[in-house]
């Protein structure tokens, strides 16, 4: 940092970040102050945009019964999916933890799934719960009749969530990762004490990973509110007869709901408007989490503060 | 602290240092990682063993019941499908909109790390203040923008933009080149070497890893996009990507079960590899975890 300041050198360090410079205003600045106009206003593209005021948004509240069922089911959606995938993920990374032998195997065999691109995944779990598929006769095992997973309004929801629980490796390598890092003194101090292994995982092992948990838990969250693909791939029809994230709506996401109104009804004005309703929901969730995090997460450097 | 291993256990047990109680839990430990471990790479097998036969078998739900290779073959050279042009389009995709994205970013980063001019902390602020905002309320007005210069159905709305490099990547490559020594740098530039020939011969050298690690998760990212091509490339036959490919083929109402998992095989073993090739700088993948394609 310390060569010779100069016009040259000033010149120079411009000159390498004007690919940021010039793409950020462009593909960013640009769209986030363009979406704000476009949102209060009717437009289709090929006709220019009609200033319409606050229209949109009261449309989309009062007389759009399609968006606040989409806002309904993405909420039902990410509270059945956090939760699940959180807990699927932090038990499987406490069982690897067990200073089990094969550790890499396991790990890699736990992460597979979280590796496949989500279409591949998602277009491979239709199979899994078709009418004769695995999921079925795994049910079937237990007695249980065959389901058509993703055709009933009550099953397709635990069915993503399944799915999802299959991909939660990242998570489990990243929890992994963090229980590797808790110092085994506190627990050989606890084992002293009398501790019994609940008092042990509740008092040290989550407190100490609970930095993690909620940067997790946060990029999560914020996922599974715009989630898309797998209800455009799984639940949706493209070809002949459109449908879009059913069944009868009941994967219908925000997400999509904000693509179909761009993409097939040429309805750009109104979907800039649910794009910052999303926004906004997005934003209130993760503040929320981040205020309740003071309760729950613990760092270890902050102590007595 | 704990035994590793049932073998362990047992000798333990034989010598009296631990209970029948502490090897029952271990045996039992071991029984449920392996059962959910073949459990969590059941739907993988599954998405082979139905690439291989015929799809009577697999919707009767029966596994490896053939072996037909040719039917990678024919999935490529399927005429409705179309699989062979969308896989040349999403290597294309892959490798400029990775290269794109992969240069500006050195480049950009290097520019915030060894260079001093006006309004460099407060724009570098701003970047990291663009990595919080989600996306979201963006794609609107770039998809009309692109719209109306009619780059919709061309990849230029997706590499375009990686010209600008990325938040995160900036911030992290940026890290890395500031653990480096400058004096270095210093004396390179005394015997007249030019700022990209240091970039290039000491620089770069000195921050292979996370360059791996941002190569192969760019690779996986354009690989694997799905909403991008969808919206922009859309489902023209010889346009569109593997992902979009692959999908539009499973929503025909009789779906050729073979043909689309032979495809979904391909898309996937890509990642796959990759994993394995990678396996080592795994770890630091985390650091990078909130990234953006």
């Amino acid at each position: 940092m310390k060569w010779n300041m100069s016009r040259r050198e000033a010149a120079a360090g411009i000159l390498f970040i004007l690919p940021w410079v010039v793409g950020c205003s462009m593909f960013f600045v640009r769209p986030f102050f363009m979406s704000i106009y476009y949102s209060m206003t009717k437009y289709d593209v090929l006709s220019p945009p009609e200033w319409i005021g606050l229209r949109n948004y009261r449309d989309l509240f009062l007389n759009d019964p399609e968006t606040l069922s989409s806002i309904a089911v993405t909420f039902k959606f990410a509270l059945l999916n956090v939760p699940a995938t959180f807990l699927t993920a932090l038990f499987f990374s406490v069982l690897l933890n067990q200073k089990l032998k094969g550790l890499s195997l396991w790990r890699t065999l736990f992460y597979l799934p979280a590796v496949i691109p989500g279409v591949a995944s998602a277009v491979l779990w239709r199979l899994v719960f078709a009418e004769s598929g695995i999921l079925n006769k795994l049910t079937g095992l237990f007695g249980a009749e065959p389901s058509h997973w993703l055709e009933n309004t009550a099953t397709v929801l635990p069915a993503f969530v399944i799915m999802n629980c299959f991909a939660a490796g990242t998570g489990i390598i990243l929890y992994l990762g963090a229980l590797q890092g808790v110092p085994t003194i506190l627990y050989e101090s606890a084992t002293i004490d009398g501790a019994g292994a609940w008092t042990k995982f509740t008092r040290i092992t989550l407190p100490m990973i609970s930095p993690i948990v909620l940067f997790n838990v946060v990029t999560s969250l914020i996922a599974n509110l715009q989630a898309f693909e797998q209800a455009y791939v799984l639940t949706s029809n493209t070809n002949d007869l459109p449908t879009w994230g059913g069944p009868n709506g009941a994967t219908y996401f925000i997400f999509l709901k904000l693509y179909k109104s761009a993409f097939v009804d040429y309805q750009f004005g109104y979907a800039a408007a649910i794009s910052w309703v999303l926004f906004a929901i997005i934003a209130v969730f993760a503040a929320l989490i981040l205020r309740s995090s003071k309760a729950w997460v613990y760092y270890e450097n902050m102590k007595g503060r | 602290m704990a035994q590793s291993g049932i073998g362990l256990a047992a000798s333990a047990l034989r010598s009296g240092r631990v209970g029948p109680k502490r090897v029952a839990v271990r045996i039992l430990l071991y029984a449920v990682t392996v059962l959910f471990s073949c459990l969590f790479i059941v739907p993988f097998l599954w998405m082979i063993s139905a690439s291989l036969q015929s799809d009577t078998f697999t919707l009767a739900g029966k596994w490896f019941q053939q072996f037909l290779w040719t039917n990678y073959w024919d999935a490529l050279t399927q005429e409705d499908f179309q699989f062979l042009p969308a896989l040349g389009n999403t290597v294309y995709y892959t490798v400029f909109g990775t290269l794109f994205f992969l240069v500006s970013s050195v480049l950009v980063a290097y520019g915030f790390s060894y260079f001093r001019f006006p309004l460099r902390e407060k724009l570098f602020f701003f970047l990291l203040a663009t990595m919080m905002i989600p996306t979201t309320v963006m794609f609107i007005p770039n998809y009309v923008m692109f719209a109306n210069w009619g780059w919709t159905g061309t990849y230029w709305p997706l590499l375009i933009p990686a010209l600008g490099g990325g938040p995160a990547t900036v911030f992290l490559l940026r890290q890395f080149m500031l653990t480096l020594s400058v004096s270095l740098f210093e004396s390179a530039k005394i015997d007249g070497a030019g700022s990209l020939t240091i970039l290039w011969k000491m620089v770069l050298p000195n921050i292979k890893a996370p360059l791996i690690l941002i190569l192969i998760q760019q690779v996986n990212g354009h690989w694997s996009d799905f909403f991008g091509p969808l919206m922009y490339v859309g489902n023209d036959p010889l346009q569109r990507t593997i992902s979009v490919a692959i999908t539009i083929f499973s929503h025909v109402y009789y779906v050729q079960w073979s043909y689309v998992m032979s495809a979904t095989f391909v898309m996937a073993v890509v990642p796959v590899a990759l994993y394995f090739v990678s396996q080592k700088y795994l770890m630091q993948d985390f650091v990078l975890s909130s990234s953006e394609k």
